[in-house]
């Protein structure tokens, strides 16, 4: 596709950023039934497969990287509930929950108690990762309904050389449907098992003089599973039930206005789950632990000719953060309540300019500065507060880039990015990328790139057991190489091929001592290489079909041994075909033997799902799903704040999900 | 730490499994499109589209032919004139010709302005009285006040319509194209 609808010159704008390269799926593929077009009915007609002879030379085929973009389509016809559940749809990406949060893994990678901090999550390209634990809130705790989603941008591999912090295995852009995208009065309702009710409501104008409007509001509740057996936490002659312990609760608000070529938006979200896992030494059954999330952000972006030629995005921010763990502690004889109540308030401002420079250079360069007002962190029981620190700070990136194409078949991308922190100095981080396009139909992409995180304000304070730990901490990184081939094979199928290999150095680890304090260390090396191969057949029939596998071999170099949560292999399948006028269709992932944090190995599970949904050209639509659809037993790893290695897993659950327009 | 012998062994499985799939796949349909190399190109499709939105259009009676006119682009109007050829549309035949901007656009219905430079697209529309059905291809089209906008998305030809823009030019559009319209 050259272009998503109406709000196409910012969407464009924020994979320009990303990449310097222009927005779109376009795998130029040239549909061809030589059927006799001026007969076909309309609806027909938008069936068929066009080549994108597309205006702008740059496609997802041809930037340096290796993208997947997920549409509205797919998440509904698959019933993706989460941005966690649509990630694992895509290859070398898997999905771990331990009854609170969602974290999600690529290649191998997924280091338990890490809060997702090492994808960096946007919405339309505003930084989402918090102030205080750098987390992506991937599950229920995401600013929005899925129903909102107008398309996931996946871009593999490092992107702090435009991105700075985070984006050490991926970044991930989250594209909101606008006024026009959700045109009138819309709902969806959810409902399912587990008493789960959710429920989104929008309002959505374009007005004439093209300025859109977007207002929505969602609910949602489930009480999650009414029985969990721990046995871990057994004692002689009876066993540790959590009877109604898994209640999450979201409510959030989001709304967006773009007029010309400014766009304003703002959203929040209000979350709150019960953990039934007694994580942290709390109480086994206590129904009081719970973790509190609210995350809210309000921005405005220019998008735009910024003069001589050169046209630009200029996006100011600002963004809240607030937490509140409750957790149930045995104190002597007794039981206190140990809160951790956690904020940060920042600001950011960006300025992003771009222009093609003589024949054969598309220059990008920007700047970014984000200030924590305040950046604050307390924990208390009944008698008096364990910890107070609120450390405000400033960081600085600016970032060039510049995309060379001397010849049509050749594209050399290269970028580098300056931060400043206060506290860690200065980190430089390049990229480079060279592109072969041989063929219209091949492209070898050859792309090396370094990134990194910075510890976070929770890993350097929050653990006061072992202090000088965390204020010792440094900066981990990661350097990168993948070879990645695409190739069309028809108009029909499309396969990808890649080889990868990362390091990642002076990673920061949870760890616990003896005494199960937890604390961070930047600890050793961890080398992972392996291949994906994935294949994709788009029939005229309207069958979908796509299969995908990574092999990953992730080790810890001092200790050449397997790390935890990483599956060597992982396999993902899915298949729609449409009967009448439903389409069906399952998706299932197998997830190879993990290794639990005591080393004991929890086991591969393949748990497909299986959606049908009803055609979208009518009021109402209905999507049914049946999730873990064979009811397998399975589990992901615990975490250090786990006494459980593993967390057991749903079984088979059903979902319907209601769309109406009025 | 190593995995057990029989979880390598189940691994074995899967990829063998998974590249027998990966090889069905790509096999599958590799024939079904060698036989139809004939592609058809967006040209033709878009032609294709031109013509089919002239019919869910309610045009005012007329003593000529319905003339789909298309600004700079010679392959698209021969592309929509062999598509048109021969039809007619509310008992009036359909022509597709090129639209020389500099002379006006008065006698088309539909023009076609998406190979304009944008400054130009915006002064032909400034230009158009009465029911004309204009299309473009920019958003910034339809905010100038263009009616259709048309996009290619994952592979296929979309369209958008401006409601508030065809009230305005005094078409009446039927509900059955505003329900394919994205919205």
């Amino acid at each position: 596709m050259e272009c998503p609808p109406v709000r196409c010159a910012s969407l464009c704008a924020q994979v320009w950023m990303l990449l310097g390269l222009l927005s779109g799926v376009a795998a130029a593929q040239t549909a061809g039934q030589g059927q006799d077009l001026a007969g076909m009915s309309l609806q027909d007609l938008m069936a068929v497969e066009v080549s994108t002879a597309s205006k702008f030379p740059q496609t997802v085929k041809e930037a340096p990287a290796s993208i997947t973009v997920i549409t509205a389509e797919e998440m509904r016809r698959f019933g993706h509930r989460t941005l966690a559940g649509a990630l694992r749809s895509v290859r070398g990406f898997y999905s771990t929950y331990d009854r609170n949060y969602s974290y999600v893994g690529t290649r191998g990678f997924a280091r338990p108690g890490d809060y997702n901090t090492r994808i960096l999550l946007l919405i339309d390209g505003h930084r989402i990762n918090d102030g205080v634990y750098d987390m992506a809130p991937l599950g229920t705790d995401f600013l929005f309904d899925v129903s909102l989603i107008d398309r996931i941008e996946v871009i593999r591999g490092p992107g702090s050389s435009l991105y700075g912090t985070n984006a050490l295995f991926a970044v991930i852009n989250v594209i909101t449907k606008t006024g026009g995208g959700r045109r009138g009065v819309q709902a969806d309702l959810q409902g399912g098992s587990l008493s789960t009710f959710g429920a989104t409501g929008s309002y959505g104008r374009v007005f004439g003089d093209g300025r859109e409007v977007l207002l929505a509001g969602s609910t949602y509740r489930s009480a999650g599973q009414h029985r969990i057996h721990v046995p871990e936490f057994d004692e002689a002659g009876s066993q540790a039930v959590a009877i109604d312990l898994d209640d999450d609760e979201a409510s959030s608000l989001f709304g967006s206005l773009s007029a010309g070529r400014f766009s304003f938006r703002g959203g929040a979200v209000h979350r709150v789950k019960q953990v039934p896992t007694a994580s942290f030494g709390t109480v086994f059954g206590d129904d009081r632990e719970s973790t509190d999330d609210d995350r809210a952000f309000v921005n405005a972006v220019y998008d735009g000719p910024l003069g001589r030629g050169w046209m630009g995005t200029a996006r100011l921010a600002y963004d809240y953060y607030g937490y509140q763990g409750a957790y149930p502690t045995v104190d002597g004889d007794a039981v206190t309540l140990f809160t951790d109540d956690s904020s940060s308030h920042a600001v950011t401002g960006e300025l992003t300019a771009r222009r093609r420079v003589g024949r054969f250079h598309l220059f990008t360069a920007g700047a970014e500065a984000r200030r924590d007002l305040h950046n604050h962190q307390t924990a208390s029981d009944s008698t008096g507060k364990y910890l107070d620190v609120d450390v405000p700070g400033t960081k600085a990136g600016v970032y060039i880039q510049d995309e060379i194409r001397p010849v049509s078949w050749l594209l050399l991308n290269a970028g580098l990015r300056l931060d400043r922190f206060s506290g860690f100095g200065t980190r430089v981080t390049p990229r480079a990328g060279v592109v072969l396009l041989p063929r219209p139909r091949t492209a070898i992409k050859l792309l090396h790139g370094r990134a990194y995180r910075a510890p976070n304000p929770y890993e350097r304070y929050y653990y006061t057991a072992v202090p000088e730990r965390g204020l010792a901490l440094r900066p981990e990184q990661i350097q990168s190489s993948e070879l990645v081939w695409e190739e069309s094979l028809s108009n029909h199928v499309r396969m990808t091929v890649t080889a990868f290999r990362y390091d990642v150095e002076q990673i920061i680890e949870q760890r616990a001592t003896s005494n199960s304090d937890i604390y961070f260390e930047n600890a050793g090396h961890t080398r992972g290489h392996g291949f994906e191969a994935e294949a994709e057949a788009r029939l005229d029939t309207g069958v979908v079909a796509r299969a995908s596998h990574t092999f990953a071999r992730v080790r810890d170099r001092a200790s050449d041994q397997a790390v935890s949560n990483s599956p060597r292999n992982l396999t993902t399948v899915s298949l729609q075909v449409p009967v009448s006028r439903l389409v069906i269709a399952a998706e299932g992932q197998y997830v190879g033997d993990r290794l639990a944090l005591d080393g004991s190995v929890i086991e591969g599970f393949f748990a497909p799902k299986i959606t049908v949904t009803s055609p979208t050209n009518s009021r109402v639509v209905f999507g049914l799903s049946v999730y873990n659809a064979l009811n397998r037993s399975y589990a992901d790893p615990g975490a250090e704040e786990h006494l459980q290695p593993s967390i057991r897993q749903d079984g088979r659950t059903v979902q319907l999900r209601v769309h109406v327009r009025f | 730490m190593s995995l057990t012998a029989s979880a390598i062994s189940r691994a074995g499985r899967t990829v063998v499994a998974t590249g027998v799939l990966v090889v069905a796949i790509a096999g599958g349909a590799w024939p079904a499109t060698t036989a139809a190399s004939q592609s058809t190109n967006e040209l033709q499709v878009k032609a294709a589209f031109l013509f089919n939105f002239t019919r869910f259009v309610a045009w005012p009676p007329a003593g000529r032919p319905l003339a789909i006119c298309i600004a700079r682009n010679a392959a698209l109007t021969a592309a929509t004139a062999e598509i048109v050829g021969g039809r007619l549309v509310d008992g009036r035949p359909v022509e597709a010709r090129a639209l020389d901007i500099a002379r006006g656009v008065d006698g088309c219905d539909l023009l076609y302005l998406a190979d304009l430079k944008a400054d130009d697209a915006s002064a032909a529309l400034s230009r158009v009285r009465g029911p004309v059905l204009t299309v473009g291809e920019t958003p910034r089209f339809l905010r100038d006040g263009g009616v259709v906008r048309i996009f290619v998305e994952d592979n296929r030809m979309r369209f958008q319509v401006n409601r508030r823009q065809a009230d305005l030019a005094g078409l009446k559009i039927s509900s059955q194209l505003l329900s394919l319209a994205s919205q």
